[in-house]
């Protein structure tokens, strides 16, 4: 048994030394490079950044793997280190410069979350997404809207608000909490390939959440406007704007759903060109019609995996493309994270992130002992719900928007908290994958094992 | 149209391109050289309907730079071998005798001109010439492959000008190393020698060669290795842009390095000339969409680079068609076959329009615009013609004949 694991282990660590060497190479290449052209401007400058960002987060991601840290933190901590408020490899317009590419991850990480949504996944757990959803909601949002109103003197965009006002920007923060970060629970998912009760719950929780806390946080914008601003009233035509969001988001994916079908089943060849075209394309005409990517692509990937025998053929597409984008994606996120807001804000930033993991906490625990959950899923249930990433950064520029006297600085204390969520929320969800023994049992995420509709039995040659 | 509506359409140009390369339905459509992709593109350019706003094009800079890019690792890690048979000796010679008798020569007629007869200022001239020579190095082997393909059997010469084909894009992406690095950097804070900084486009793409071997030999699949590829090639790109270094050369040189040193080097071949189609097509109507005719002289220049190129390849081709034996028609027919040119040359013209914004590159990209659109009128059907027949189906071989009646 030694004699077989020594030469594993040896290759191993050979591996992880090439990496190491690797990631040295290639942020020393850049260091040079960036400190030799300063005055370097141009549309080139975002060529380079992303091929450092790739490079550098997957070999990374490769090397902290022998410490136990996720593939996300470690994207993402390259970023930090990489980004203009550290090392400034990546300078800041070059971040800005990637915005498409968010765009893209944020289509192809709501089609897999669709697709990984299948009927036979959530009927066993109907009694469970519900209780959770329900008292996450509920406590989560009362809990950290609780915590925020505490810690309201501490924080300097509410001041001289009225006690209805901020009881209003308490509600839209507690909303804001209860979101949760699929492409993280992907990640973490499609790292560690586990099995099992815990990773089940996470899947279908995550990503059928997204859709509640979608449509949450519109409402929540239309009721609390009167709060804040005494002159306005909750507009009816704000509710039917909703409405045909919604619908027009869920009818479009349905369609989108049922063409991509039938595309993977005619052709199914050239994805990677399909997707992009989907990502960027299908995004921009979304936008125009004022609907939800969002649901949109989540609707669409659903249609794909419950209405079709395809949905593998498209999660494979996806994760194929994904390995690349989401690196991006991930290291972006990291280097857009403004390190000095975080310093400066950060007692405030540690309460308000430790007292939204306790609501999460308790009310995951509430929750699952209604639902008379597993005692894995009740005593571990919570760990995946922890990260925050890019969808809720999304709704917290949406709130940005809509709230524009207070949404500058509600929007940088969103960003300094979900820089320690995005940390922290990874390590625990693996943490907890491993202690429980699911990781590594290889069948939930594998593509070869997930159609959604048993494939047609092959008659045998007579 | 916007930006985005560009941007799909240059998808679904890829998406032509990929199927073109599958065999599915359209295998065999298209010219050799993909001029009609040029053409494309300037039609609906700022000449042609102008359907897409100046500022669009130049906005999609990047994305050509990396693409072009991206086709010169494929030639780097491609390099040496015609098809599937390494190139030989012979042939590599003959491949960079070619590509250096012709770049003289082009080099020097424009040169000519540029400062004799429109009286370009010195460094204009010779910037534009030495552009022009490396646009016209290129014999593409994809007018060779696709005159293979169309009635002409194998034989011994198709097989030379096969491994000429293959071996003589060395000299323009070398001699495009040779020539950033001889002219002073305008983004760095430090002066270094020619040498030093040739050195550093050597390095530079020996470095990312040597590292993406080693990493890819320990990748457990196919999708690590696209990241590493991926990442390596555009940090690649954007570092020798950034030190105003030719990031073809050092893609082709890491291409070369990949190809020697990594144990999956077939794979890596097979998975980059797969990607050649999809991303050369879109390369190609970008091309064309960026050529601008506003230089000072531009028409003489343009014709003195074509007739130039057109006799010095006609003289090459008649002497390569004189020693294999063909008839002196055939010869003259080679002559003009071997004036084909594509990807290679508008790779460089797309490079010096990146580098020398302006008139020195709008010049260099108008004129490989021009000189490929040349090249697939006179090359295919002068190759094909020159190639039929010229030898007999050679016999089946003995050991062929044995295992065929083998069981």
């Amino acid at each position: 048994m030694s004699h077989a694991a020594t030469p594993s282990t040896q290759s191993l660590a050979v591996t992880r030394l090439i990496q190491l060497f690797g990631l040295i190479v290639v942020f020393g290449a850049v260091y040079v490079t960036t400190r030799i052209t300063p005055a370097f401007e141009g549309s080139f400058g975002v060529i380079s950044a992303v091929g450092f960002l790739l490079l550098a987060g997957m070999l990374a991601s490769s090397v902290l793997e022998s410490v136990g840290l996720p593939h996300l933190t470690a994207y993402i901590l390259v970023g930090v280190v990489a980004g203009p408020h550290a090392l400034h490899l990546v300078d800041h317009q070059a971040v800005i410069d990637l915005a498409p590419v968010n765009t893209l991850a944020l289509a192809l990480i709501a089609l897999a979350g669709g697709a990984e949504l299948r009927v036979p996944l959530l009927l066993p757990l109907r009694r469970s997404l519900s209780w959770t959803t329900l008292m996450q909601c509920a406590i989560g949002t009362v809990g950290a809207s609780a915590a925020f109103l505490a810690a309201s003197r501490l924080l300097p965009f509410t001041h001289g608000q009225s006690i209805s006002a901020l009881i209003g920007i308490a509600l839209l923060w507690g909303v804001l909490a209860v979101s949760r970060s699929p492409s993280a629970t992907l990640g973490i998912l499609a790292q560690t390939r586990p099995d099992g009760p815990l990773s089940r719950f996470s899947l279908a929780f995550v990503m059928s959440s997204d859709i509640v806390v979608a449509v949450l946080v519109t409402l929540t914008i239309t009721l609390v406007r009167p709060l804040i601003d005494p002159a306005t009233g909750i507009a009816l035509k704000d509710l039917m704007a909703l409405w045909h969001e919604i619908l027009g988001s869920i009818t479009l994916g349905t369609t989108v759903g049922l063409l991509l079908a039938l595309y993977l089943w005619l052709v199914s060849g050239q994805l990677l060109l399909v997707l992009l075209a989907l990502g960027f394309g299908l995004t921009e005409g979304l936008r125009y019609l004022h609907f939800d990517p969002l649901l949109t692509f989540l609707t669409a990937g659903f249609v794909v995996a419950n209405l079709s025998n395809q949905g593998h053929k498209l999660l494979h597409a996806v994760e194929e493309t994904g390995s690349v984008v989401f690196v991006v994606f991930f290291a972006t996120a990291g280097a857009h994270l403004d390190v000095p807001l975080v310093k400066q804000l950060w007692p405030v930033t540690l309460l308000l992130a430790g007292s939204r993991v306790f609501a999460t906490v308790v009310a995951h625990r509430v929750g699952s002992r209604l639902a008379q959950d597993p005692p894995i899923v009740q005593r571990w249930g919570w760990a995946p719900l922890v990260s925050q990433a890019g969808l809720t950064l999304g709704m917290s520029a949406l709130i940005e928007r809509a709230f524009p006297t207070f949404g500058a600085g509600f929007r940088s204390l969103a960003v300094a908290t979900v820089a320690v969520n995005e940390l922290i929320g990874p390590v625990l969800f693996k943490l907890a994958l491993d202690k429980t023994g699911e990781s590594g049992k290889g069948a939930l995420l594998d593509p070869a094992t997930r159609h959604s509709v048993p494939p047609p039995a092959v008659a045998p040659h007579t | 149209m916007s930006e985005m509506a560009l941007l799909l359409g240059l998808l679904v140009v890829s998406y032509l391109g990929s199927i073109l390369l599958s065999g599915r339905a359209l295998r065999g459509y298209g010219l050799p050289s993909g001029t009609e992709w040029v053409v494309l593109g300037f039609v609906i350019g700022p000449y042609g309907f102008a359907a897409v706003p100046n500022d669009s094009w130049t906005g999609f800079a990047p994305m050509a730079a990396v693409a072009t890019a991206w086709l010169a690792l494929a030639m780097g890690v491609e390099y040496g071998y015609a098809g599937d048979k390494r190139a030989s000796l012979r042939g590599f010679l003959l491949g960079i005798s070619f590509a250096l008798v012709t770049t003289a020569a082009v080099g020097s007629a424009v040169f000519a001109i540029t400062l004799y007869w429109i009286r370009l200022p010195f460094d204009q001239a010779w910037l534009i010439s030495a552009g022009l020579g490396l646009c016209s190095a290129e014999t593409t082997r994809h007018v060779v492959r696709w005159v293979g393909e169309h009635g002409v059997g194998e034989s011994a010469l198709l097989s030379r000008i096969e491994e000429i084909a293959d071996t003589d894009e060395i000299v323009p992406l070398f001699g495009l190393a040779v020539l950033f690095a001889s002219l002073p950097t305008s983004s760095t804070s430090v002066q270094l020698s020619f040498g030093v900084w040739l050195a550093v486009t050597a390095a530079l793409g020996v470095g990312l060669g040597t590292t993406c071997a080693m990493l890819i030999a320990g990748q457990r699949d196919g999708n690590d290795s696209w990241s590493v590829l991926l990442g390596a090639a555009l940090l690649g790109t954007g570092i020798a842009w950034r030190l105003d270094i030719s990031p073809l050369t050092v893609m082709f040189v890491m291409g070369i390095v990949l190809g020697l040193l990594s144990r999956h080097a077939l794979t890596l071949r097979e998975m980059l000339t797969k990607t050649e189609s999809p991303v050369l097509l879109p390369t190609l109507l970008l091309g064309g969409a960026l050529v601008r005719f506003e230089a000072p002289g531009l028409g003489w220049i343009i014709a003195s680079a074509l007739v130039a190129r057109t006799l010095i390849r006609g003289l090459l081709g008649y002497l390569l068609g004189w020693t294999n034996g063909l008839t002196n028609r055939q010869r003259t027919l080679l002559g003009f076959g071997m004036s084909s040119s594509g990807a290679v040359t508008m790779l460089v013209g797309l490079a010096f329009g990146f580098r020398f914004p302006g008139p020195v590159g709008n010049t260099v990209l108008s004129a490989a615009a021009c000189m490929t659109a040349l090249g697939e009128l006179l090359g295919p059907s002068g190759l094909r013609r020159a190639l039929v027949r010229t030898e007999p189906p050679p016999p089946p071989s003995a050991a062929t004949d044995q295992a065929v009646v083998s069981p």
